[in-house]
């Protein structure tokens, strides 16, 4: 009798422990932070805000969440801290367009509204730095590439930043 | 032409410089030309009159921008503004303003014989003081007005300001003659002993290695015998001595290295002490006198180097090997007496606008005042746009445009890239200069410019790295300079001032000076 009972409880455990592993993986992750990056009105100084985020949805697989995340830091980057914080910030209209994850690469999508600089490097230049730590400090991410309207530009018009290699942290 | 206006004037400017000898100043003429000779060339002044008891000359008048020219300093002004600028071959900035006695030569305030005046389109300057400001002594030379270098009577500054230190007066002699030349050697190296007979102003000045050459003029000389041309044993490699004009004798050396030298003065003549050791940072000009009146002066900053530049392959071999364990940069450039600038915008770009002032215009007339500047210092300069234009062409690609500027320098094999820029905000807070680099090799460069700028009169902002197109791209040692911020008030003030812009393209000169020479090229 003790003989046959043996296997059948190991087949049993074993298949606990693959269905546990199955159900926490579907599960949404709680309590993770993003660091929002932004430049201070020094020039090249950085702050940063901490935001948690929402839980992975059980529809979400976990590349999906890892893209939304970026695409709320970008949205959040570029839309700038509140408005009590003396920063640099995009010029008023810009927006993402869209997100995308490839590889370690984030290529981000910018509207038009970009290209409206007050002049100078200074702002760009922030700008940018800002944009490009906060998509860096999302795990698997190492580079952002940016185009604007759909396009990838070498540079904005009458700007400095050369935009049509991915930006990384080194290049700051 | 010359002889025309010297045979119209004489009499009048006669009778005229016979007035104004005891007012110790160029007398005021009655007529409305001027002869003046400077180092044997004569020019005929035609903008000027008399005002104020002294004589007027306009800035406009040909005549008188290559009498600048003759003495290596180039004249800046804009229409409408008041600021007229006078960049010495020293270089020393000595600043007009129109309507104010006051002006300043370096850091010295000077009283002028009247404020300078505007007539028509064109401001009118004391011709006394521009003289004095330029080094020179003007004195009767029968019908002509005689310019010379002068190491007699400084300008009498204001009340209050810094009294120029006296130099010893030197009354020029017809017969000063260079009696000869010889060389003794010692344990010290090698000297050179130059007679001559009678008083004498002289100059020196060397040029950078790797082109180990040296030069002293004797003024107001004359060779006696023939002119001298031989090697010589270490450590000269050749000398030779020759009648450069009819008032100078050249005594030229070419030295096997960076050597140190000493230029001594004395009763009989001159000694040119050349050590069998090398000099890193050697004063590259001086001036003095000798016979009955003894002095030299080193200029230990200035580099001026009126000879014409040739690339010279006097490079030493050797020195390489010091670099084989150390850093070594890839770069090396094919003309390394190059320097480009970039004006930054123009054209159908006109950067950031405040004020109704254009960043493009800000930017080109910084490039270009640095480019007189450097061109004096004896440097090649090169800028990518010398008018409000886009480099590429109107309204063409952000890429085209930048890579246009960059292609200029990278073609060109410069010694490095020097991007001028002026900076702008959404609000007025941000104020300063910052210095962008985007490669290793760029930061000697930044931290040399920087060093000059800290004290432009706005906040220093340092030196940050980003990814800029045109530092990036640009394969020689690159700086993007942001001046300072149209949008703030303070800023604004500074950048709008041609003063200001001046000092800023002088300390932009300098750093690149010290730049050079603390790194020089390795072939």
């Amino acid at each position: 009798m003790r003989g046959p009972r043996l296997p059948l409880l190991i087949v049993l455990l074993i298949f606990v422990a693959v269905a546990g592993w199955f159900w926490f993986s579907r599960q949404p992750q709680h309590g993770e932070t993003i660091a929002l990056y932004f430049t201070k009105q020094d020039g090249s100084s950085l702050g940063k805000l901490a935001v948690s985020m929402r839980s992975r949805r059980a529809d979400e697989s976990a590349s999906e969440y890892r893209e939304n995340v970026a695409r709320y830091a970008a949205i959040e980057a570029v839309a700038g801290p509140p408005n009590d914080i003396a920063a640099i910030r995009f010029p008023p209209g810009t927006h993402v367009r869209s997100l995308t994850l490839d590889g370690s690469v984030a290529r981000v999508d910018l509207s038009p509204e970009i290209a409206r600089q007050a002049g100078g490097s200074f702002a760009e230049n922030g700008e940018f730095k800002a944009l490009v730590f906060t998509l860096t400090a999302i795990p698997g991410i190492d580079a952002v590439q940016v185009s604007v309207n759909g396009v990838r530009v070498p540079a904005l018009t009458g700007g400095h930043l050369e935009l049509d290699q991915p930006l990384r942290r080194s290049d700051w | 032409m010359i002889s025309r206006c010297v045979v119209r004037t004489g009499r009048h400017f006669a009778v005229a410089l016979l007035a104004g000898a005891a007012l110790g100043a160029i007398p005021a003429i009655a007529d409305s030309s001027l002869s003046v000779s400077y180092r044997g060339q004569t020019v005929c002044l035609t903008h000027v009159m008399p005002y104020a008891g002294v004589t007027a000359v306009g800035i406009q008048d040909p005549a008188f921008g290559a009498l600048l020219r003759a003495t290596g300093a180039v004249l800046s002004w804009k229409s409408r503004e008041r600021y007229i600028l006078i960049t010495t071959s020293t270089p020393t900035i000595v600043s007009f303003a129109l309507g104010s006695r006051r002006y300043e030569v370096g850091p010295t305030v000077m009283q002028a014989e009247f404020a300078p005046i505007e007539r028509g389109d064109e401001p009118y300057l004391p011709l006394d003081d521009v003289v004095r400001a330029l080094g020179l002594t003007a004195r009767r030379d029968g019908a002509a007005l005689a310019l010379e270098s002068s190491i007699t009577s400084a300008p009498q500054p204001v009340a209050g300001s810094p009294t120029p230190e006296p130099a010893p007066t030197i009354v020029p002699n017809r017969a000063t003659v260079v009696t000869g030349v010889g060389v003794t050697m010692s344990d010290e190296g090698l000297t050179v002993n130059v007679s001559v007979s009678g008083d004498a102003a002289y100059e020196w000045h060397r040029l950078r290695d790797p082109d180990n050459r040296f030069w002293v003029d004797i003024k107001d000389a004359t060779l006696q015998g023939s002119p001298i041309e031989q090697n010589e044993p270490a450590p000269l490699v050749s000398m030779r001595v020759r009648q450069v004009d009819t008032n100078t004798v050249r005594i030229a050396l070419t030295l096997q290295g960076p050597k140190a030298i000493a230029v001594e003065p004395s009763t009989s003549g001159l000694g040119i002490v050349i050590s069998a050791q090398d000099i890193a940072g050697a004063p590259r000009s001086g001036s003095g006198s000798l016979g009955s009146i003894v002095s030299e002066k080193q200029s230990p900053t200035a580099a001026v180097t009126p000879a014409p530049i040739e690339e010279s392959s006097g490079g030493s071999g050797a020195e390489e090997n010091g670099w084989k364990f150390g850093p070594r940069e890839t770069y090396v450039p094919t003309n390394p007496r190059l320097i480009v600038l970039d004006p930054g915008h123009g054209g159908s770009d006109r950067g950031t606008i405040h004020g109704g002032v254009a960043e493009a215009e800000l930017t080109l007339d910084m490039a270009k005042r640095l480019r007189d500047i450097l061109t004096a210092l004896g440097w090649q300069v090169k800028l990518t746009r010398t008018t409000d234009t886009d480099v590429y062409a109107p309204n063409d690609s952000p890429h085209d445009e930048l890579q246009a500027r960059v292609d200029v320098a990278n073609h060109a094999g410069a010694r490095c890239f020097v991007s001028i820029h002026a900076n702008a905000f959404i609000n007025a807070g941000p104020y300063g200069t910052t210095l962008y680099i985007s490669k290793a090799q760029d930061y000697a460069l930044a931290h040399s410019i920087e060093a000059r700028l800290a004290d432009d009169g706005t906040k220093d902002d340092g030196i940050i790295k980003a990814h800029y197109y045109v530092t990036f791209h640009t394969k020689m040692p690159a700086v993007l300079i942001e001046t300072a911020f149209l949008s703030n008030p303070s800023d604004y003030a500074l950048l709008t001032s041609p003063a200001w812009r001046q000092k800023v393209a002088q300390e932009i000169a300098q750093g690149i000076e010290q730049y050079a020479r603390e790194n020089p090229v390795r072939q």
